[in-house]
């Protein structure tokens, strides 16, 4: 291990320390990982609004959970990688919230900034097309599978990384990565193909007409 | 379609993504909470997520919730009106590009988000009319690129030449000088910024009895090339975190163009010995007081 790494693991235990207790050292740990995790749900769902969702769900979680967090070589981010799949796991699986009007009437933040902002980032998520279309795909693979795509190939970690994130065996990442990217590339051909035929067919009405 | 070619399409994606409004909002909600009073935060997590379901319902609520404050509460309608001005500001900041807003930024020396966040939670927000904003700076702001190499950069300001900064004010052994004496220093266009350096402010009547009672500093984008962005037209003061005295000015279009912050007394000795991390400055007002 590098003196530079060695360091910055007793800097990040130094600090987790702290935020068990201080609320503001939680505030610096949100502050280093709000856009990684934010982007990394964003990718993951597709949607600015139910990504703030998960991201605001995944850092009440750590705040509360911080105390008893033992971290045993794990880092933060790795910890908060794993809590955010598991939101999006279960927004994948549960249908979302139904909440009441009487709530929104309740002091705090303003509609419009947030709904500004949330469309800015939609906007960003859809202008690469070519992205979008595999992702779709990556949504409907068994989520073990997508999340470690997404780690592997979007978040660049490492096996060693994805399987702390993932809790499993790196030889488990591995078997996740190559079925699902396996079946990642079989439909994304079979949509390739049918929009060939579409295509196809539609110049031949054309022609036709 | 070769596996390099979809993982050059997810690799593509790589990169950050930010939601400033969201994650302010996020932070304060979370820090302000207890860990095990996790209400309050359901709450705004739920709120935030409700504006996805219910917009057009809620911009009506909106409407009647800022009606029946105004109507009902002792808050006065000036600091409601002020809020309202935060508002706009902070739909007008979030709706520029990011290279725009950055641009901005680089030129007030000042987060334009966080300002607002910090203006928006202040219980003294208030707005300020022009002539009040001028009174109370005494100086005229100035224009141009400012350097940021601090206090040192000031001390290369001939002393000879501060014969032509112009008194604005005098009177209860106090003297301010115009920033606009700037404009007079050899060296410096007319209308740039320049900084100064309290010692070497101190006029021969004041030299090796004088302190420096106050520093304004700020920082303004205001006729500096950038975009339509034109100068002010809106003040808000507001109380900062630290307890300084900050004015927030707005275009015409309400984007935040200037930040001036007035420093505390154990801000000012760090500024007048030019220590590191002295602000860089725009434009310095200082006001000195003969010492008894």
């Amino acid at each position: 291990m590098s003196s530079v790494s060695s360091s910055r693991e007793t800097n990040e235990e130094a600090l987790i320390l702290r935020a068990k207790s201080d609320p503001q050292a939680f505030g610096v740990i949100f502050d280093m990982h709000y856009k990684t995790i934010l982007s990394y749900t964003l990718r993951r769902v597709g949607d600015a609004e139910v990504a703030e969702d998960l991201v605001a769900e995944t850092f009440a979680k750590a705040y509360r959970n911080i105390p008893r967090f033992q971290s045993r070589g794990t880092p933060i981010l790795s910890w908060l990688y794993r809590i955010a799949g598991n939101e999006v796991k279960m927004y994948f699986r549960k249908p979302r919230r139904q909440l009441s009007l009487d709530e929104l009437r309740e002091e705090g933040f303003d509609a419009p900034e947030l709904v500004n902002e949330r469309e800015l980032l939609n906007d960003l998520v859809a202008r690469d097309e070519e992205f979008a279309r595999v992702m779709e795909k990556v949504r409907e693979l068994p989520h073990r599978q997508q999340e470690a795509i997404v780690l592997r190939y979007i978040e660049e970690k490492e096996m060693g990384e994805i399987a702390l994130i993932m809790r499993c065996k790196e030889s488990t990442v591995r078997s996740f990565l190559s079925r699902g990217f396996a079946k990642l590339k079989t439909d994304l051909e079979k949509q390739q193909k049918r929009e060939s035929r579409i295509i196809e067919s539609e110049g031949r009405s054309a022609l036709s007409i | 379609m070769h596996d390099k070619d979809i993982i050059k399409i997810l690799q593509h994606a790589r990169g950050e993504t930010d939601a400033p409004l969201h994650r302010e909002a996020l932070r304060r909600a979370i820090l302000s909470k207890k860990r095990g009073s996790f209400a309050p935060l359901q709450d705004f997590i739920t709120q935030i997520s409700m504006h996805k379901y219910y917009l057009s319902v809620g911009t009506v609520a909106a409407v009647a919730a800022i009606a029946a404050v105004v109507a009902l509460s002792p808050i006065s309608p000036s600091t409601v009106s002020a809020q309202e001005q935060v508002q706009r500001a902070f739909a007008r900041a979030t709706a520029l590009t990011p290279e725009m807003r950055a641009e901005i930024e680089e030129k007030m020396k000042a987060d334009m988000l966080k300002t607002l966040e910090e203006a928006k939670a202040a219980p003294d927000l208030k707005i300020m009319t022009k002539e009040e904003y001028e009174k109370d700076a005494q100086f005229t702001i100035s224009r141009g690129p400012m350097g940021t190499q601090g206090i040192t950069e000031a001390r290369a300001i001939h002393l000879a030449h501060l014969d032509a900064a112009k008194k604005v004010g005098v009177g209860e052994g106090t003297i301010t000088f115009s920033h606009s004496a700037g404009t007079h220093i050899e060296g410096h266009e007319a209308g740039e910024s320049v900084m100064f350096a309290a010692k070497e402010m101190v006029p021969a009547d004041l030299k090796g009895s004088s302190e420096v009672r106050k520093v304004v500093v700020g920082h303004n984008v205001m006729m500096g090339g950038v975009h339509e962005f034109s100068e002010p037209v809106k003040y808000l003061s507001y109380t900062d975190p630290e307890g300084r005295k900050t004015v927030l000015g707005l275009d015409q279009n309400d984007t935040p163009v200037f930040k001036f912050t007035t420093l505390n007394a154990s801000d000012i000795k760090r500024f007048e010995f030019g220590a590191a991390g002295a602000p860089a400055a725009a434009s310095v007002k200082i006001e000195m007081q003969k010492a008894e």
